[in-house]
């Protein structure tokens, strides 16, 4: 397992990242660049979770000590397919809020203040 | 016999047929929307009515939990499951007649597919499926709140979407910590093998559910969405968001604590002081606001806290106490949302000085509203009252004397802007009697019909409610259920 540890850190820290630029820049598309950093550190630290040195493809004729766990790849393809959703619907939003704000910075989307 | 799967796979099937049906014919939209809420809140009824005699167990695949995904109906599920359903048929009898920006069968579609969404995620018995339901969810939900493309509602689209998506991945990073340490995904297999967690990573990943779930259930700080995504979207949406939407990400968020992590004591005061934080904040958010819609809003955060506080006091009788005042609560928002959509139709605006005098106008709307906000402020022999002095009961029982202080200051303040509310409802001079379509005003009679009744009798829900609260606290008993082979 200690050898994993470097996968576990860099994906925790790249995921970080991604949160920490999505909670403070103001410009969306920015923040959406955040958000995707983040999924991938997510999608990586799974991969990892199932990570085996030297292992291959779980297939009947390999013996198990040598396959590596499908159960995180096959989160992580599901996890891809709805990050790639979110990433394409908030994109709409961007483009709409351009042509309705002539801005992308969110800190000018004031509409609705008190 | 219906199966309650039927109930989360017809409405995704329907959903993206919806353009096939609307080429066919613009109007059968709504009618096929309405028939697949109305076949979903059928298989609500009977899923209950099983329950009743024992939780069911639904395997996929052919093949025995932990190894296939499942679902799994206890007294909790089947309550929300009946209540969900119900709301949103009465929602989409109230649609028939609303105006909805073009494309009408895109705004069906998401809609079917955001009760899909929300009904899977109250019945799925495995994590990785609940993130799944969590995502559709969420995902539909911000295009419908978009989906006006007006400069409110991609404002509020935009900023559920970012605070949910941050919030739907840390809860996926939460259920990848789980998986690295006890290599499954099924809650019942990992609630039994909780004790494998050391306790920096048992809570780490309490933290990680409770931030990714306080999204949709409306703790503070990740509620900075709420007021301007339920002022920006369709009204009905908004009904649905603060009724439906939020109650799904409260189970997810008990479920996971009470059930998966088991609730540690730390974990427990945490809830409960994010709870009445939440609430005092809305509530003196709320009294500031000149629009009633995004009064209500900020009221629904309150609520949700309230509740939220009551779960965290974690005895039997709070857990009862707190289920009641989330089932209030839907009834009560439905209520008060689709009045004020009726309200809304006759005025310019939703501002409180433009709605001065629509109790007159609008007799039976305005009554209705009342009767919906005085419920939820506790009046006695509506519904709310009963839940709210229970609640207020347990704390009592507790001896937690402050947080009882400062849940009475909340009611206070609610009670204030609320009768305030209705006060200017009932000024002006304006006599025209405008009421409007039946139609339109059955779902909120049925809802306030509903509030009548159980203010009278609220002894109708409670052997259910004991049941919903005693599977939240009796966490061998779901492990069992799902690992012990109960009968598929």
């Amino acid at each position: 397992m200690a050898e994993n540890i470097i996968f576990y850190g860099s994906s925790i820290a790249l995921a970080a990242i991604g949160l920490l630029i999505a909670l403070t820049r103001r410009n969306l598309i920015k923040i959406i660049i955040g958000l995707d950093l983040m999924e991938t550190g997510v999608n990586m630290f799974l991969i990892s979770i199932g990570y085996r040195r030297g292992g291959t493809a779980p297939i009947f004729d390999i013996p198990l000590s040598k396959a590596v766990d499908p159960v995180p790849q096959a989160l992580v393809l599901t996890a891809i397919v709805i990050g790639v959703a979110v990433t394409a619907l908030a994109l709409t939003f961007a483009v709409r809020i351009h042509e309705k704000y002539g801005t992308l910075d969110i800190s000018k989307l004031r509409e609705m203040k008190w | 016999m219906v199966s309650p799967i039927l109930a989360i796979v017809i409405p995704l099937a329907i959903a993206f047929l919806m353009p096939f049906f609307s080429a066919l014919s613009r109007k059968s939209v709504k009618w096929v929307f309405l028939a697949v809420i109305a076949f979903n809140f059928y298989a609500a009824i009977m899923t209950f009515l099983r329950v009743l005699s024992g939780p069911i167990l639904v395997v996929t695949a052919g093949i025995k939990p932990p190894f296939a995904i499942n679902l799994l109906i206890g007294p909790l599920g089947g309550l929300l499951f009946l209540l969900f359903e119900g709301v949103a048929f009465l929602y989409a009898i109230f649609l028939l007649k609303a105006e909805i920006k073009e494309p009408v069968h895109r705004f069906f579609m998401l809609f079917l597919l955001n009760v899909a969404g929300a009904t899977g995620m109250i019945l799925t018995g495995d994590l990785f499926n609940l993130f799944v339901f969590l995502e559709i969810t969420g995902i539909s939900a911000y295009g419908l709140v978009g989906f006006k493309r007006d400069k409110k509602g991609l404002e509020g689209g935009v900023k559920y979407l970012i605070l949910g998506s941050v919030g739907s991945t840390l809860f996926l990073l939460g259920v990848a910590l789980l998986y690295s340490q006890v290599g499954t995904l099924n809650m019942a297999d990992i609630a039994g093998r909780i004790w494998m967690l050391k306790k920096p990573t048992l809570y780490a990943a309490f933290i990680m559910f409770l931030v990714g779930l306080g999204v949709e259930a409306e703790l503070f700080p990740m509620n900075a969405w709420v007021p301007d995504a339920y002022e920006g979207a369709h009204d009905t949406v908004t009904a649905i968001l603060s009724t439906v939407l939020s109650k799904a990400g409260l189970y997810a968020l008990i479920r996971v604590v009470f059930t998966v992590l088991s609730p540690q004591k730390a974990f427990l005061d945490l809830l409960l002081w994010a709870g009445l934080i939440t609430l005092l904040l809305a509530e003196l958010s709320a009294l500031r606001q000149k629009n009633v819609k995004r009064m209500i809003a900020y009221s629904s955060v309150g609520q949700m806290g309230l509740v939220v506080f009551a779960f965290g006091m974690g005895s039997l009788f709070a857990l009862q106490a707190a289920l009641f005042q989330a089932v209030n609560h839907v009834l009560s928002k439905g209520v008060l949302f689709l009045s004020l959509a009726i309200m809304g139709k006759k005025r310019e605006g939703l501002e409180l000085e433009n709605l001065r005098g629509i109790g007159r106008e609008l007799p039976v709307t305005g009554l209705l509203f009342s009767i919906g906000a005085l419920s939820l402020l506790g009046l006695p022999f509506l519904s709310g009252f009963w839940s709210k002095i229970s609640l207020l009961l347990s704390t009592a029982d507790l001896k937690l004397w402050v947080p009882l202080g400062l849940v009475l200051l909340a009611s206070i303040i609610e009670a204030f802007y609320y009768l305030r509310t209705i006060g200017v409802f009932y000024t002006g001079t304006d006599f025209r009697f405008r009421e409007t379509a039946f139609i339109r005003l059955l779902p909120v009679l049925v809802l306030v019909f509903v509030i009548l009744y159980l203010g009278f009798r609220p002894g109708v829900l409670a052997p259910y409610l004991k049941g919903a609260a005693k599977e939240l606290v009796d966490r061998s008993g779901y492990i069992g259920w799902v690992i012990g082979g109960l009968k598929p």
